[in-house]
């Protein structure tokens, strides 16, 4: 009796036992990329302290379905892979802000580049350059890898508007984050952008190759930087 | 059929053994959830529930008998596992309704409830199995009522016309702890559990099993399609224990196990070339995740790669994030060889519109997650929004995506994207529906035996 006890329960065991790994080789189609809305060139305005300003927004580049407190603009737009879209956030604080390079500092730690004494050699800090409404630097900076959904490089622009009676009125931040194939795309974006920051009512700046909104088309000379 | 006392199926369909195991599988479920003050719920049930065979550590009462305790009890018990006592309890059912239960139906009546009982199984079976409706059954408790009710009226006038008025509940009863026992072999066997990460505005098609790994060498054949080669984790285990290169000419190299660390933590040594961006990363390894944290396993592996003879190199390979992938030329091609958490790519694409993490006004209390989504599926031409939060999973494919968590770029504390869990599990519906079968079964005998004690009262009264 115990053996056909035995029997009886043996192929439950059989049951419980998976199969043998293997080495595959398989093809598969990458993810359908997300739906960009095919949008246009145009132009953003933003109110603060009951001035309007106003920006050019390249095209393709989407509004963020949800702008955080602390920004004034989060704009969305394709990167290199679905992994790791591009981002570009527009904010601003009263007065000189610290400065370019604490903010470079605090930017180099988004990007986790910690406990260092300054920008590293890949990184291009560009000299102050008049973009009429005030002066704006130019920042490059190269990050560590954190995987596929984190940012490696940041590329922005420091816009400091001076104030009446001399010093800093405002700083306003544009930047642009996402990894070196995104950044290396979108560049030109970036810089029509700020290039175009300016109060509502002052005039369009006439820059050579700038794109404009009822023409299209157009390249943005590439942009003054240095190695700092 | 009278057997004798000796007779093997008279001691399977004892009561006594359904006693029995009943006990052990409630000392198990004990034993089991003292485990889980030490291990996670993965751990638990695959050692212990879907086992033949389980060692039970003494150990696992120390928190019980002598809280707080940091000394380890030695030795433990062998004790069946939770797949061997199902199994023995589903042998008990079925040998008790062989040798006690007959069929007392006769003549056109018999093969009514024949066909009764085969018609109220067909549209359940479909129901189950017909992709869309399953999805339905599934979503909504009430919708699946009224889609069974019919079938489940079905099979029990059908049991009633078989086994007799006074049996058909109890074997419609016994049917659906069947069901029951037969869903858990379904589901230990064949679900499969995975994580989706997806970033705002990004797209994924590609579920990862964190709990296993392999070896992947991936290349872009163009058209928007990829070349994966993937090695899993038990051949490379397998390769670094008997020291014995994988070799396989499926693989682009020949791969030397070097060394397997099972769980794995970064330790930074050095820049490359003075390219602080660069970093050069050592790993160390550190004990298994236990699964009652949110760590898990991050396993790493040193390899040394060969073209035919040629050394390419030593290389480390880790599922930690920040190891990137290396970068391979053969022969003209492009290989990027990581190790990464076993991967499974859909036909199928999930695109994220907008994650929310709303929290409670004035508080860091989450009080919601959730994710706007777009499925776009190429091969069956569908291409529609979808919803998920907390509780309410897209059931598509016949998988379910649940809301499980977010992903940030933690220097700015700032939500990136969403992750979900997809559950694949082939016998998700079993548990409704043997439920249903039973609550049928229970009340068909309830009324029958309510029915006869009226009678039997109006009969002495």
């Amino acid at each position: 009796m115990k053996r056909l006890m035995f029997i009886l329960i043996a192929p439950l065991f059989v049951l419980g036992c998976g199969e043998e790994p293997t080495i595959e080789r398989y093809e598969v189609s990458k993810p359908v990329g997300y739906d960009w809305p095919d949008t246009a060139l145009r132009e953003a305005e933003v109110e603060v302290d009951g001035l309007s300003w106003v920006w050019e927004v390249p095209p393709g580049w989407i509004d963020a379905p949800e702008v955080p407190d602390r920004l004034l603009a989060d704009y969305r737009f394709k990167g290199s892979t679905e992994s790791l879209p591009g981002r570009m956030t527009v904010s601003k604080i009263d007065g000189d802000a610290g400065g370019v390079n604490a903010n470079v500092f605090r930017w180099l730690q988004q990007i986790y580049i910690t406990n260092v004494t300054g920008p590293g050699p890949k990184d291009k800090i560009s000299e102050p350059m008049n973009i009429g409404v005030g002066e704006a630097t130019f920042i490059e900076l190269h990050g560590q890898y954190q995987g596929e959904h984190m940012p490696t490089r940041i590329a922005a622009a420091i816009v400091q508007i001076p104030a009446e009676g001399g010093g800093v009125y405002q700083t306003w931040f544009f930047k642009l984050a996402g990894d070196d194939a995104t950044l290396e795309a979108n560049r030109t974006g970036m810089a029509q952008m700020v290039l175009t920051f300016r109060p509502k009512g002052v005039p369009r700046p006439v820059l050579p190759g700038l794109e404009t909104i009822d023409e299209g088309g157009g390249e943005v000379p590439e942009q003054a930087t240095d190695e700092s | 059929m009278k057997l004798s006392k000796d007779n093997p199926l008279t001691w399977l369909a004892s009561l006594r053994l359904t006693v029995v195991l009943l006990a052990m599988s409630m000392y198990l479920i004990f034993v089991g959830t003292l485990a889980q003050v030490e291990l996670g719920i993965w751990q638990v049930v695959e050692k212990y529930f879907r086992s033949s065979f389980v060692y039970v550590p003494f150990d696992v009462f120390r928190s019980l008998l002598y809280p707080g305790s940091e000394e380890t009890w030695a030795y433990g018990h062998w004790f069946p596992g939770g797949f061997l006592i199902i199994g023995l309890l589903l042998v008990n059912l079925l040998a008790a309704h062989a040798l006690r239960y007959k069929v007392t139906g006769k003549g056109n009546m018999l093969w009514l409830g024949y066909g009764l009982v085969l018609a109220g199984t067909s549209v359940t079976a479909y129901t189950v199995l017909e992709p869309k409706t399953s999805a339905t059954i599934q979503q909504d408790v009430i919708v699946m009522m009224l889609i069974w009710a019919v079938p489940m009226t079905l099979i029990g006038v059908g049991c009633h016309y078989i086994f007799g008025s006074r049996k058909a509940g109890i074997v419609l009863i016994h049917a659906g702890i069947i069901l029951m026992l037969v869903g858990e072999y379904i589901t230990g066997i064949g679900a499969t559990e995975g994580q989706m990460w997806i970033h705002e505005q990004g797209a994924s098609n590609t579920i990862r099993d964190i709990r296993e790994a392999e070896i992947a060498f991936v290349r872009d054949l163009g058209d928007g399609k990829e070349e994966h080669i993937v090695i899993p984790q038990a051949i490379i285990e397998s390769a670094g224990e008997n020291d014995e290169p994988i070799t396989d000419t499926t693989v682009p190299v020949k791969v030397r196990v070097d060394r397997w660390m099972a769980n794995t933590e970064k330790v930074s040594v050095d820049f490359e070339d003075g390219d602080r961006t660069q970093l050069l990363w050592t790993m160390k390894e550190k004990d298994a995740a236990t699964g009652t944290e949110m760590d898990v396993d991050q396993p790493s592996v040193v390899v040394t790669l060969f073209d035919g003879e040629k050394r390419l190199g030593e290389y480390l390979l880790s599922t930690v994030g920040t190891v990137r992938p290396i970068q391979l030329e053969l022969d003209g091609q492009t290989w990027e060889v990581s190790l990464r958490f076993k991967e499974t790519h859909v036909p199928y694409t999930l695109q994220l519109v907008d994650f929310r993490h709303d929290k409670f006004t004035g508080t860091t209390t989450p009080m919601n997650y959730s994710s706007t989504l777009h499925l776009d599926a190429p091969e069956s031409g569908e291409s529609r929004d979808a919803f998920i939060k907390m509780n309410q999973p897209l059931r598509y494919d016949q998988k379910a995506f649940f809301q499980s968590g977010f992903f940030q770029q933690s220097a700015l504390n700032r939500n990136l994207g969403t992750v979900l869990q997809v559950a694949d599990n082939p016998g998700a519906w079993v548990p409704y529906l043997s439920c249903v079968v039973v609550t049928v079964g229970l009340c068909m005998h309830f009324v029958v035996s309510l029915l006869r004690y009226e009678r039997r009262a109006n009969a002495s009264a």
